[in-house]
């Protein structure tokens, strides 16, 4: 009994970020109350939740090709986005006095995805009781969800890097340029590596035939 | 010990050899020897493979007809009469030769006496025969259209309208012809952008008929912002691909082809006497447009989308239509689902390397292939004629009929959508809701499997609420009497 209090008593901070969200993620950085397990503890969820929802949302909701539904996909999609955003957050941020460390951040974007997980699970359980005309409920729930989530992650960008809002936004909006700029780096980095391997195999090729 | 996995790993190998033995008696049994593969486009428009639903019956050339025939030139068009004649356009020798069902040749119809003077044709491209036998020959060089009646003889001709609106060197050279059951003569016109153009019975031109929308270019749009006038003069025009063939339905309406660049448009229209297109499409993920999945460039001719260039109407709503580019023939429903493609390009019986125009002979296709000069006839296999059995009786709307041939269809080919749909949807008819829901999902019709989903649902809950309300009556009930119980209870011991 004791251990479940307990964790219920560590994951109070999460709920108090979803009403409170300015001192809740005041509380995390600067009264030093969050920690790094439990921001991937609640990523752990997000992923559970997603891969609850892709396997289980009705057919009505969901009619992509059952073979198209994979959950390890899943989750290296949704790791790569949040590395992607911290990584190019904290690289936007450094050169724009914010104050959040790289750990900040991503403890940050974990904590705000409280309200995907309380939404999506219910969310894809109703959709399993809906007819066509009413998966509006579903995508309702759905909508709320992404967008408290999408507003959490602003606010804890803001708390985190002791920002104004204006600022903040623009270092949002700076943070998907960099975002593009790491992915056209990766891409030419993945196409020079294969050119570069290409090239030593065929000198490979060459030395083994001769 | 060594000796009994000897004798196991043996008796294993005998097991896999006796499976082996059996498939090779079995499969060339089941195969059935075509050079192509049946397909057809599922629900997520992914191709998957299907039995052929025609198989070549026989294919004959011009000496088979008649040896004194010679060979045919470029052949281009192909009209079935409504007696059963065929009629073969050879463009190339200038003539149209007519053959019945057997191949015995009728006639060879080279001219026509107007006004006494014999006059030729020049290159004749097409041909139609109405119910009255008139014949209509697009005599394209000679820039003319001759009606002549059964026996040949010269009833009247329409030539070049005299609109506005054509420019100055424009020659009149029809290429396709229709005749409507009003009397209406539609032509496919070279170089005719505007439309199929339409004259009345007398002969006279009333209009354009059908127009092919060349959709807009937002990016292209944008551009021509920043252009300067002379830039602006060098761009190409916007003009709309030109019709390619037609086909009269039962109902007078018209349905024509005309290429897309792309592909993803439909390349089908059916046109109704105001000339509105009211062809219908059920389905999201696949155009009515022959191929889906085609390799965008390489190859030679074998890449890029289909181009659809013939047509015929059929039966109950079906319809068939004729790829250039990889010679394959696609025929879809009235609700403009794909039913199955067959043929393709090649050289091989059953395949065309140039095809130029599809009719129906009975319930048999026949293609004419220009490359060869040859006319390939395809008879449906069980599996076709099963299709086209069951989409009649549900276009009939005896949706109950169907399901014993729905029934067959999924017993021949598992992967056949429309018959998983087919029999969810007389199911659902019956009232078999929770059955009708796992073969609505099979065949992935998700109108019908929602409303058989909410009708599951009312019974289900029909079933369950009386007792959850009854056994919910009951302990509020309890709860009731526990309060009054405690009170009771409580003013006696007060008194």
């Amino acid at each position: 009994m004791s251990a479940v209090k307990r964790f219920f008593g560590l994951y109070a901070l999460p709920m108090r970020i979803m009403v409170q969200p300015f001192a809740g993620f005041y509380a995390m950085k600067f009264e030093g109350q969050g920690t790094m397990k439990l921001a991937f503890f609640n990523f752990a969820l997000l992923c559970l939740s997603f891969m609850y929802n892709n396997q289980y949302a009705s057919i009505l909701v969901d009619d992509s090709h059952p073979l198209m539904r994979n959950s390890v996909v899943d989750v290296v999609v949704l790791t790569a986005m949040v590395l992607l955003f911290s990584v190019a957050n904290w690289s936007v941020t450094s050169l724009t006095d914010g104050e959040g460390r790289f750990k900040d951040i991503v403890m940050a974007i974990c904590y705000a995805m409280t309200p995907l997980i309380l939404t999506m699970i219910p969310a894809t359980i109703i959709s399993t009781f809906l007819s066509s005309d009413e998966t509006g409920f579903y995508f309702l729930l759905m909508g709320v969800g992404m967008f408290y989530f999408i507003l959490l992650v602003f606010v804890g960008l803001i708390t985190v890097h002791n920002y104004g809002a204006v600022k903040a936004l623009l270092t949002v909006l700076l943070t998907f340029v960099a975002i593009l700029i790491i992915v056209f780096l990766l891409t030419l980095l993945l196409t020079l590596w294969q050119q570069l391997y290409g090239f030593i195999y065929s000198v490979y090729l060459e030395i083994t035939f001769r | 010990m060594q000796g009994r996995y000897y004798k196991i790993t043996k008796k294993f190998a005998a097991i896999v050899l006796a499976i082996v033995l059996a498939a090779g008696w079995v499969i060339p049994v089941l195969a059935e020897s075509t050079p192509f593969q049946g397909y057809s486009y599922n629900f997520w428009g992914t191709l998957v493979p299907a039995p052929a639903a025609y198989v070549p019956l026989r294919s004959f050339n011009a000496a088979e007809i008649d040896p004194e025939l010679g060979g045919f030139n470029n052949p281009s068009d192909l009209h079935v009469c409504p007696f059963g004649y065929i009629y073969i356009v050879d463009t190339g020798n200038n003539r149209i030769v007519v053959a019945d069902e057997e191949l015995n040749l009728q006639r060879v119809i080279s001219g026509f006496y107007m006004d006494g003077v014999w006059q030729e044709f020049d290159r004749p491209n097409g041909i139609f025969v109405t119910w009255d036998g008139d014949i209509y020959i697009a005599d394209t060089l000679n820039e003319r259209i001759p009606i002549l009646d059964w026996d040949g003889n010269f009833i009247r001709m329409i030539r070049e309208p005299q609109v506005e609106g054509l420019e100055d060197g424009f020659a009149f050279r029809p290429l396709s012809i229709l005749v409507d059951r009003g009397g209406r003569v539609y032509v496919i016109v070279q170089h005719v952008f505007e439309g199929i153009m339409n004259f009345n019975v007398e002969g006279e031109f009333v209009g354009y008929f059908g127009t092919i929308e060349t959709g807009r270019q937002w990016l292209e749009i944008f551009w021509r912002l920043f252009m300067t006038d002379r830039q602006l003069q060098g761009q190409n025009r916007f003009i709309p691909t030109e019709f390619q063939g037609m086909a009269l339905d039962q109902y007078n309406f018209v349905f024509t082809t005309n290429i897309e660049p792309w592909g993803n448009n439909n390349q089908v229209m059916r046109l109704n006497p105001r000339g509105q297109d009211v062809l219908l499409n059920l389905n999201d993920t696949v155009s009515i447009s022959g191929d889906q999945r085609f390799r965008v460039v390489g190859f030679g001719q074998l890449s890029g989308p289909s181009q659809l260039i013939d047509i015929i109407a059929r039966p109950y709503g079906m319809f068939t239509a004729l790829d250039r580019v990889r010679g394959r023939l696609y025929t879809y429903d009235s609700e403009g689902n794909l039913l199955y493609v067959f043929s393709g390009w090649g050289s091989l019986e059953g395949m065309t390397r140039r095809p130029v125009a599809v009719e129906m002979l009975g319930d048999d296709i026949i293609v004419l292939d220009a490359h060869f000069g040859r006319i390939l006839q395809f008879t449906p296999t069980e599996y076709g004629a099963l299709i086209n059995e069951a989409i009649a009786m549900r276009y009939r709307g005896d949706e109950a009929a169907a399901v014993d041939a729905w029934r067959r269809l999924t017993a021949l080919d598992e992967n056949f959508q429309l018959a998983w749909a087919g029999i969810g949807r007389s199911l659902l008819a019956e009232g078999d809701n929770q059955a009708a829901m796992y073969y609505l999902h099979r065949g992935m019709d998700m109108v019908h499997y929602s409303i058989a989903f909410r009708r599951h649902r009312l019974e289900v809950l029909q079933g369950v609420l009386p007792t959850v309300f009854t056994v919910g009556t009951g302990l509020v009930g309890l709860l009731i009497a526990y309060k009054i119980f405690r009170v009771v209870k409580r003013r006696v011991a007060e008194a």
